[in-house]
C-alpha cells in the first residue's frame, strides 16, 4: 500500500486570501496576517509578511503584536477549515478514488490502487498538480507505506512522491520523538529514558514497550509501522450540488440572467455527467444586495442532466419572475440527484415523440405553474363530489404506474356526467326529466352526509343535466352529460 | 354545451387513447374522472390543464400538439383569430396529433377559421344532431341525427317520430 499525505497547512489563510478581498479588505500581500488560535493565544497561520518580521508558528499573540503594530489578527476556525477540506476532497476525488478526511487540514490519498490507471507514480503526480494549482493553496505532501507515515513526513515538509519503503523508512527513522502525535507527557518520557528518534523507538520490541506504555502508545506505533490494521473511513462526495456566481454588474432585466444561468447549468451538467446523475429539480436564488433573494425551481420528473434542456425550462419560467431590485449574484441548488438512467425510445413507431411526456409535463409546469397541470385520479366513492381527484401531473412518470396499486373499478360503473359543476348550483331553468330517480345516500358518518334524488333531464336549450332534489324538495344542478 | 359532443367523439377518443397522451385544456367545469372511466378510457393517459387565459391555453395547446407525444387535445375556448388556427393547425401536423375546439356555435358561424373538419352540434332528443360544414377532401353534408339510444338509453327520449337521416351510434367502421 502507499499513501500520500496532503498537508495545507495555511488553509484558512490562504482561502481568506484567494476569496475575493471585498469582505476582508484587510487582508493584502504586504500587510501582515496571523490567525490565532482563541484558547492558547497563539499564532498557528501566518501569511509572508508576517514571516518576514520574524513571526512563527506557536508564538505567542503579545510578542508578535510586539514584533510589528501593523499586523492584523484574525481568529482561527477549525470547522471553516473543515467544510474547505471537504471541497478539496470533491475535486481531487475526480483524481483520486480513495480519500480519507482528516481534519481540519489533511487529507489522506491512497495511490497505489490508481497506478494502473495513470501508468505510474510519476504519471499519477503530474496528473494531481492540475486540481492542486487550480485549488492555490498551500500545501506539504508526502508519501509512506501506511496513512500515519505519510502524514508524519509530510509534516516535516519532505515534499517528496517516492515508492520505495526503504527510503521512507529511513527518513522516518530520523524523526525526532517530538514530532510523533503523543502525549507530552510520554514524549517526554520516552526522552528520559534516551530515545530522541523515532528509529530508536521502533527498534525497541513491542513486548518491552507495552510494560511500559499505555495501549495508545502500542496503538500508534502498530498503526504507524503497519503492523496494526488502520480503520479509515473514506470520502463520499455529498449527493448534492451547489454553485454560486457573483455578477460582475447589476442585473435588473430577467433576460440578462439567462447567459450566468447557463454558465451555472454548464458547472452542473460536468458535475452530473462525471457522476452519471440526473437530477429531478433545480433552485435558483437570484441574490438581491444585504443578503436578500428570491428563489426559483424548476422540475422534472424524469431527471434531467442536459443544461439545455434546463435552461429552457428555466427561461420560461424566467418570465413570470419580477425582479423587485438588481440582481448581483446567482446560487444554484440541485439536491434531488439519482443515477442516470438511458429511456430507450420505440425505433419503429409509427411517428418519434419529438418531446417525451414528462419532459412536456415539465415543460408546461414551469411556464404555468404545477397547480394547472393536473392529472386525473378515479376514487370510488358514491358521494359525486368526490368520485374525481386532481393531482399535479408527473410526481410517478404518466402510464407506466404500478397496475396492482390501482383502484379496483367497478365493472358496472354508471353512467355519470362528463361535466361536473365545483359545487351544486339551485336550479334555475325549465326542465324535462328523462330518468330518476336514484337515491344517493351515503358519506351519513361525516360531515360530508348527503340524501339526494338524482334525475337525468334536458334543460330547454338542450341540455342534458344531472340534477338532485334533497328531502327539503330543493333542486340543484350538478352537471352536464356533454 | 353539454348536448352530447364529447360523448359524440368518445370512440375517437378511445381510439387515440392508445397513441399518446390525451389533453384537455380548459374545460368548462369539472372532468370527471368517472365518465372516462366508465368509457374505457385509461385516466393515466389523461391530462388536464387548467388554463383559462387564452393565451396560455393557447400556448399550452400548441406545446402539447407539436410534442408528438400527445394524441389528442381539447380545447375549449371561444374566439380564436384566422393566424391563431392556423398557427395551431400547423403544430398539430407537426406532432401527429389531433385538435378538437369545442366553442359555441354563434362564435363558429362568424367566419371559418382553417381546419380539417368543422361541425355545427345541434341537441335532439335521439342523441344529438350533426352537421359537417367544412372537410377536407370531402363535401359539407345536411343536418344528420345520431341516434345514441342504443349506448345511452338514460340519456335519450323514445320518441316515435324519427326525421329523415338518422345513423346509429357508435357507427360501426366498414373494413
Amino acid at each position: 500500500m502507499l499513501w500520500l499525505y496532503l498537508d495545507f497547512y495555511a488553509l484558512q489563510l490562504d482561502a481568506l486570501e484567494l476569496e475575493a478581498s471585498p469582505q476582508a479588505p484587510e487582508v493584502s500581500e504586504a500587510q501582515p496576517v496571523i490567525l490565532v488560535e482563541a484558547k492558547h493565544n497563539t499564532v498557528v497561520q501566518y501569511n509572508k509578511a508576517a514571516g518576514s518580521v520574524g513571526i512563527e508558528i506557536g508564538m505567542g499573540l503579545a510578542m508578535a503584536i510586539s514584533l510589528s503594530n501593523q499586523v492584523s489578527v484574525l481568529e482561527y476556525k477549525p470547522e471553516l477549515e473543515g467544510c474547505k477540506i471537504q471541497q478539496v476532497a470533491q475535486l481531487l476525488y475526480q483524481f483520486t478514488a480513495d480519500i480519507v478526511l482528516e481534519p481540519p487540514q489533511g487529507l489522506f490519498l491512497r495511490i497505489d490502487t490508481m497506478f494502473t490507471l495513470y501508468h505510474g507514480l510519476d504519471t499519477y503526480w503530474q496528473n494531481m498538480q492540475q486540481p492542486l494549482g487550480e485549488l492555490g493553496y498551500l500545501y506539504r505532501y508526502a508519501t509512506g507505506s501506511t496513512p500515519l507515515m505519510a502524514k508524519l513526513l509530510a509534516k516535516t515538509g519532505r515534499n517528496r512522491i517516492e515508492a520505495s519503503p526503504e527510503a521512507m523508512k529511513q527518513a522516518l527513522q530520523q524523526l525526532p520523538i517530538a514530532q510523533l502525535e503523543l502525549e507530552s507527557k510520554t514524549a517526554q518520557s520516552l526522552v528520559r529514558v534516551g530515545i530522541n528518534q523515532l528509529g530508536q523507538l521502533l527498534a525497541l520490541p513491542m513486548k518491552e514497550l507495552a510494560r511500559r506504555f499505555d495501549i495508545h502508545v502500542l496503538n500508534y506505533i502498530g498503526r504507524l509501522t503497519g503492523e496494526l490494521k488502520h480503520g479509515l473511513a473514506l470520502f463520499q462526495p455529498p449527493r448534492h450540488f451547489q454553485a454560486e456566481m457573483e455578477l460582475m454588474f447589476e442585473v435588473t432585466n430577467t433576460q440578462c440572467l439567462c447567459k450566468p444561468i447557463n454558465k451555472l447549468l454548464k458547472q452542473l451538467e460536468q458535475y452530473l455527467r462525471l457522476h452519471a446523475l440526473v437530477t429531478q429539480s433545480i433552485h435558483f436564488a437570484l441574490m438581491y444586495r444585504y443578503d436578500e433573494y428570491i428563489e426559483i425551481r424548476v422540475a422534472r420528473a424524469s431527471g434531467e442532466y442536459k443544461s439545455d434542456k434546463w435552461l429552457q425550462l428555466l427561461e420560461l419560467k424566467l418570465e413570470s419572475v419580477r425582479l423587485e431590485e438588481p440582481v448581483v449574484g446567482l446560487r444554484l441548488w440541485a439536491d434531488k440527484l439519482r443515477p442516470f438512467a438511458a429511456t430507450t425510445g420505440s425505433l419503429f413507431s409509427a411517428k418519434q415523440a419529438l418531446v417525451e411526456e414528462d419532459e412536456l409535463i415539465s415543460l408546461l409546469q414551469a411556464k404555468v405553474g404545477k397547480d394547472k397541470v393536473l392529472s386525473m385520479q378515479y376514487s370510488p366513492s358514491h358521494h359525486p363530489q368526490f368520485t374525481t381527484e386532481l393531482v399535479p401531473a408527473g410526481n410517478e412518470p404518466i402510464g407506466k404506474a404500478d397496475k396492482a396499486q390501482e383502484p379496483e373499478l367497478d365493472k358496472e360503473l354508471v353512467q355519470r356526467p362528463s361535466l361536473q359543476l365545483a359545487r351544486p348550483m339551485p336550479l334555475r331553468q325549465a326542465v324535462k326529466v328523462l330518468q330518476g330517480p336514484e337515491r344517493l345516500q351515503t358519506n351519513w358518518w361525516n360531515e360530508h352526509k348527503i340524501q339526494r334524488d338524482y334525475f337525468i333531464a334536458r334543460d330547454v336549450s338542450g341540455k342534458l343535466c344531472w340534477l338532485f332534489r334533497t328531502p327539503q324538495k330543493q333542486w340543484f344542478l350538478q352537471g352536464y352529460f356533454a | 354545451m353539454a348536448i352530447g359532443e364529447l360523448r359524440l367523439l368518445l370512440p375517437y377518443i378511445k381510439r387515440k387513447q392508445s397513441s399518446g397522451l390525451l389533453v384537455f385544456i380548459a374545460p368548462p367545469t369539472l372532468l370527471s374522472a368517472e365518465f372516462f372511466a366508465a368509457n374505457g378510457i385509461n385516466l393515466e393517459r389523461i391530462l388536464v390543464l387548467n388554463l383559462y387565459r387564452p393565451e396560455e391555453a393557447l400556448w399550452a395547446a400548441e406545446q402539447c400538439l407539436k410534442s408528438g407525444c400527445c394524441s389528442l387535445v381539447a380545447l375549449w375556448q371561444k374566439a380564436l383569430t384566422v393566424k391563431q388556427a392556423r398557427r395551431i393547425l400547423l403544430s398539430s401536423e407537426q406532432g401527429a396529433s389531433t385538435l378538437l375546439l369545442y366553442r359555441p356555435a354563434q362564435k363558429a358561424s362568424a367566419f371559418s377559421i382553417p381546419s380539417s373538419l368543422s361541425m355545427t352540434l345541434q341537441p335532439h332528443e335521439l342523441g344529438i344532431q350533426a352537421r359537417i360544414d367544412k372537410q377536407r377532401g370531402g363535401q359539407p353534408s345536411a343536418m344528420l341525427t345520431i341516434d345514441m339510444r342504443q349506448t345511452w338509453p338514460d340519456l335519450t327520449a323514445n320518441v316515435s317520430s324519427k326525421p329523415g337521416n338518422v345513423l346509429p351510434f357508435p357507427r360501426v367502421a366498414a373494413h
